[in-house]
């Protein structure tokens, strides 16, 4: 019922796991089944190694949280001698989440991953608002986003997602531009770029200054994002943004999702993406829906 | 998980006792120096959004208790809990404190020693030599203390308006213990305090940090740690740290 095939990668279900939100997986392996869990999208690699933002890196706000990590991971090599064989002894697919701060960078880290097996997509992070020099600049032009897009379909064999940002005037104009350069899905959204003052201190919350906004806080924005571009291109879209509970992941298929990704929640309630798969199997059956393909956009208007 | 709650009580100042029932299996994990994310809301609503770190304060039978200090929004409303309601608590995280030593002085400052007082009970009754430096502004705020008296523990207090104890800085005297290994908790300035003198009197010594967290297993990085082998986990690789290796 809950079995979704996209890109010809096929998953126990579409609820996933968010990148920077699970770790690589194994960090949850003691509190959640990971063979419930559809895909891991494991935590932006980069080429080399990085150390990541001076601290602090995180603040709680209404509904939601900032946070500033800066990219932090141990680079692709290490990545793939050693995380991608643990991860190998669980039935979850496994999606690299990467980027660079040149279009060279991030090819030659998708280009790392080609062949790899245990690694069944990748997916960009153009968007992060985090890295001063990072790929913000990619995110919000449609000529370099789907330049970007094309580079690395060519450096690498796995099917490529293109994780949309948020921070954009237009971001169907973008979605459709990145879909002409050859992407196989989209993934919306990343986190909002948000701000918190410690008013007795008079400095930011966060030593970055900015931070991600993340959490049910964002959600209403990142349907609304996801509707507007599932009906702009005719690839998949996976939804992110706030998703806590199996209600929520359904507004996203309704919107037109085809799979979702659980972020935030995974913080406050690891079991999160269990109770979602659950729920989400109840509501169909309730609902009398087959298979979980007859809700994507299933809206009415 | 959840857990029902035994007890949720105020024990004196701003000060709360918040006792769990949970499973032997958790029990039997329990190491001295762990935490536990505790949800401070129900589940069903949002804010605040993320649970808050507590070290892990008693272990009696499968009962597991926090001593906690109402400090902002989530501790506030963690105060309301009532017995009988279930809590969701993830527990034990972070590494813990080394049992191997002989003699051990834990250094307290304020509701650190929620961090501490079950490693100091579990020594003790290991037959170790143990000893408990504690330090609070007054008398009002020393919840600690019953429990301290009531496991016979060796504990020297130090209040800074000296109303209880000795007048002064829980930091005061250390210098008589070099031959303990040292562990502390409590405020910043307190911990930077002890790692210098400790460096000063060529004493082992530990710190247990507090960081901001969101996931408390490692996943989120966000609870970084300055230490000269590069940024650790405050949550994962922590929150026990050698003081040689914390930057300030
Ligand atoms: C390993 C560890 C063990 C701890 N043990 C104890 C204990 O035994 N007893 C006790 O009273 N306190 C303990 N603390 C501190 C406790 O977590 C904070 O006081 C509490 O999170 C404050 O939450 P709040 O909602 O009241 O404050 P708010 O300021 O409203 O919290 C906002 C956010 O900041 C975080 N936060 C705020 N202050 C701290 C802080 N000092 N440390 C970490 N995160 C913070 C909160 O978790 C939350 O995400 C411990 C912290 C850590 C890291
Ligand atoms: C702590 C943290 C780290 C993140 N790291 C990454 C990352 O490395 N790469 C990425 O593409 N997105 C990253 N994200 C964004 C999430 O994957 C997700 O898009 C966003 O948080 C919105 O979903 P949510 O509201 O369910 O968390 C991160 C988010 C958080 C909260
Ligand atoms: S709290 Fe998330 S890594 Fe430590």
């Amino acid at each position: 019922m809950l079995k979704t095939e996209l890109f010809g990668v096929e998953f126990e279900n579409p609820v996933w796991t968010a990148s920077g939100t699970f770790g690589f997986g194994l960090e949850y392996a003691p509190y959640v089944d990971l063979n419930r869990v559809g895909a891991v999208c494991v935590k932006g690699l980069s080429i080399k190694p990085r150390e990541g933002n001076e601290p602090p890196r995180i603040w709680e706000t209404p509904c939601g949280m900032l946070n500033a990590i800066g990219l932090q991971n141990p680079g692709v090599e290490y990545f793939v001698e050693k995380i991608v064989p643990e991860l190998q002894k669980y039935r979850c697919r496994v999606v690299a989440n990467i980027y660079g701060s040149t279009v060279e960078e991030y090819a030659a880290v998708a280009k790392a991953l080609k062949g790899v097996d245990g690694v069944d997509a990748i997916e960009l992070n153009i968007s992060c608002p985090n890295v001063k020099k990072g790929g913000l600049a990619f995110g919000v032009d449609p000529v370099e986003a789907a330049r970007l897009t094309e580079a690395v379909k060519k450096a690498t064999d796995k099917p490529v997602i293109v994780k949309l940002s948020p921070n954009v005037t237009d971001i169907v104009e973008i979605a459709k531009a990145i879909e002409s350069a050859g992407a196989d899905a989209l993934s919306a959204i990343n986190t909002l770029l948000g701000m918190a003052i410690d008013i007795r201190k008079r400095k930011p919350r966060i030593k970055n200054r900015f931070g991600g906004l993340s959490g049910p806080a964002i959600k209403p924005v990142a349907v609304r994002m996801v509707y507007q571009v599932s009906k702009a291109v005719s690839i998949p879209v996976i939804g992110i943004g706030g998703i806590s509970t199996w209600e929520d992941a359904v507004e996203f298929f309704l919107a037109g999702a085809s799979a979702v990704q659980v972020g935030t929640a995974n913080f406050f309630n690891p079991k999160a993406v269990e109770e979602i798969v659950e729920g989400l199997e109840s509501y169909l059956n309730e609902m009398g829906y087959s298979h979980i393909s007859e809700l994507v956009g299933d809206l009415r208007e | 998980m959840g857990f029902k709650v035994v007890e949720n009580y105020r024990v004196c100042g701003r000060d709360y006792l918040l006792t769990v029932e949970a499973d032997r299996e958790t029990v039997e994990k329990i190491r001295a120096g762990q935490f536990g994310m505790v949800q401070v809301r129900s589940s069903i609503q949002f804010d605040p959004l993320l649970r808050r770190p507590l070290g892990i304060f008693n272990v009696e039978g499968n009962r597991v208790s926090f001593l906690y200090r109402v400090y902002g929004r989530g501790t506030e409303l963690l105060t309301k809990t009532e017995a009988g309601e279930e809590v969701e608590v993830l527990m034990p995280l972070g590494n813990s404190i080394p049992e191997d030593r002989e003699k051990y002085l834990f250094i307290a400052g304020g509701i650190g020693i929620g961090g501490l007082f079950l490693a100091a009970r579990w020594f003790e009754e290991a037959g170790k030599d143990v000893v408990v430096l504690y330090g609070e502004r007054s008398s009002e705020n020393l919840s600690g203390l019953p429990f301290l008296e009531k496991y016979g523990i060796e504990t020297v207090v130090y209040t800074e308006d000296g109303s209880y104890g000795k007048r002064g800085l829980v930091t005061k005297e250390l210098p008589e213990f070099k031959d303990y290994t040292w562990v502390a908790c409590g405020p910043t300035p307190m911990l930077k305090a002890v790692k210098e003198i400790a460096e000063e009197e060529k004493a082992e010594c530990f710190l247990s940090l507090d960081r901001r967290m969101a996931c408390g297993v490692g996943a989120c990085l966000g609870c970084t740690v300055k230490t000269t082998e590069g940024y650790k986990r405050c949550c994962v690789e922590g929150p026990i740290f050698r003081a040689d290796e914390v930057i300030f």
